[in-house]
């Protein structure tokens, strides 16, 4: 199952990094390429939410990630490809 | 002017090889209260900074003589007269065309040592049945050239300096070795027709300079000006940039995106998303793009409904831009908006006023300027430097 990675482009999420990140597919490590497909946003229409801690936003299945970073990023992608690793283990026990 | 009619009129220019300045000067003007398309191009003689003073010069006294309806005799002696005289060949000189467009009208068109004009009615030639030869009184040696025609929507007039019609002479073992000629231009320019019935007077002009660049094996010999005079029915690009004030408005905000997707333009991340709900569809991003946008987001395609780009740090872009009238290095997004805006002649901006709340953090509000405002700085410099005709609506 690939993981959706989606990124706001919208104007706060830009000027406050989100210009970067949407060039993250070359910081992927190769064997993570196939697993996760990144998609852009116009707006994810998240930085008007109170709720939130702010710009940028990014979307990695259905969790927000507010103040995003690619440190961030990438750690939330590791564990998510961990998890899966060790449920299809647990399935072969 | 008539609201259903355009005259779009553009030119393009190569300088002499070796030159600083280019010696040819074109000058256009609007008026449009009284339906009038003034447009002059002056060759000053010799090359360099001396040849565009005195063109620039004859460009600017024939434009405001043209402007005040000042007699033409008059004008030519005025600006013969005015004309610093040539240490070297002890003449004051500088070949002009002028043309005073009127829609519905009769267009005048008077000649001093320049090429002939073409008048093209498609890809049709139509012939110069109102000629007179005038002969000032002051400067017996020169005859100014004064026609009379009438301009019918889709015609064009092509004025140019001798670069053009001279290109490629004196190049030895070539067909064009006594020049390009004006019979030269003229077929290529009737194919260029032929071949897009619709092409427009900034892409023509661009062709025929282009190609007596290329006849001169890209080393002019002389300056180089084309400028195309295009009388047809406006070509609208509707830019719609931020949320409607009242969200129920936002249905009758998304009809407006009707006109195509190449001629319709999306300005921010909410707009967008207003649209692709109210047209059920999805925005196309493609990442690729993402590596060579620049330092603004990358545009997008709202399929079949228009372009999208990012809002107001685009917008302020190309509104720094256009004022300053360069735009090489603009990132992707803010340079394919800047060639529709240069492609269509009537720009209609659709502006939602709601504000973004979250732009007001302390964090981007200098970075950030008002949209209405930018698109008013925009809407201006479109109207002012490039002729266009301007619409804002507000939501």
């Amino acid at each position: 199952m690939t993981i959706k990675l989606d990124i706001c482009c919208g104007t706060a999420c830009y000027l406050l990094g989100a210009g970067k990140l949407m060039e993250m597919e070359n910081d992927l490590p190769q064997n993570w390429r196939s697993k996760v497909e990144i998609r852009i946003f116009p707006c994810l229409n998240l930085c008007e939410s109170e709720d939130l801690e702010g710009a940028p936003f990014v979307r990695i299945d259905e969790e927000i990630i507010a103040k995003a970073t690619l440190e961030k990023i990438m750690n939330r992608i590791r564990n998510k490809l961990e998890n899966e690793e060790k449920g299809k283990g647990a399935d072969h026990d | 002017m008539n609201d259903d009619l355009f005259v779009e009129m553009e030119y393009r220019q190569y300088t002499k090889h070796g030159q600083a300045a280019c010696g040819d000067d074109v000058q256009l003007q609007t008026l449009e209260n009284e339906n009038r398309s003034l447009a002059v191009l002056s060759d000053g003689l010799g090359s360099g900074i001396k040849a565009l003073v005195l063109a620039n010069m004859t460009t600017t006294m024939a434009l405001n003589f043209l402007r005040t309806n000042l007699d033409l005799l008059q004008s030519v002696e005025i600006i013969m007269d005015s004309l610093p005289v040539c240490e070297v060949r002890k003449i004051s000189y500088a070949a002009f065309s002028m043309v005073d467009l009127r829609l519905g009208g009769t267009t005048r068109i008077a000649e001093m040592g320049n090429p002939r004009y073409i008048h093209l009615r498609g890809d049709w030639e139509v012939p110069d049945l109102q000629c007179k030869t005038m002969i000032s009184q002051h400067w017996p040696d020169r005859e100014v050239e004064c026609h009379e025609l009438k301009m019918e929507p889709g015609d064009r007039l092509i004025v140019c300096s001798d670069g053009i019609t001279q290109a490629g002479l004196g190049t030895e073992k070539n067909e064009y070795r006594f020049g390009w000629k004006r019979s030269g231009e003229l077929a290529f320019a009737q194919d260029q027709i032929r071949n897009d019935p619709d092409i427009s007077a900034r892409d023509l002009a661009g062709a025929i300079a282009g190609r007596a660049l290329e006849i001169s094996g890209y080393h002019c010999s002389d300056d180089i000006t084309c400028l195309v005079v295009y009388v047809r029915h406006p070509r609208i690009l509707r830019i719609l940039t931020g949320p409607p004030f009242y969200k129920d408005h936002d249905a009758e905000f998304a009809r407006q995106a009707s006109l195509g997707e190449d001629h319709t333009v999306i300005c921010g991340g909410t707009t967008a998303n207003i649209l692709s709900r109210e047209f059920k569809r999805q925005v196309e991003f493609d990442l690729k793009l993402c590596r060579t946008a620049g330092d603004l987001p990358p545009p997008a395609v709202l399929p079949g409904i228009g372009l999208v780009t990012e809002g107001i740090l685009t917008l302020t872009r190309i509104c720094d831009n256009l004022d300053r009238g360069s735009f090489d290095e603009l990132p992707l997004a803010a340079r394919v908006i800047v060639e529709k805006m240069m492609n269509h002649d009537r720009i209609e901006f659709i502006v939602g006023t709601r504000v973004n709340e979250a732009h007001q953090d302390p964090m981007l509000a200098r970075e950030l300027e008002l949209r209405s405002g930018t698109v008013r700085r925009i809407a201006a410099a479109l109207e002012n430097r490039f002729r266009k005709k301007i619409r804002i609506n507000y939501y």
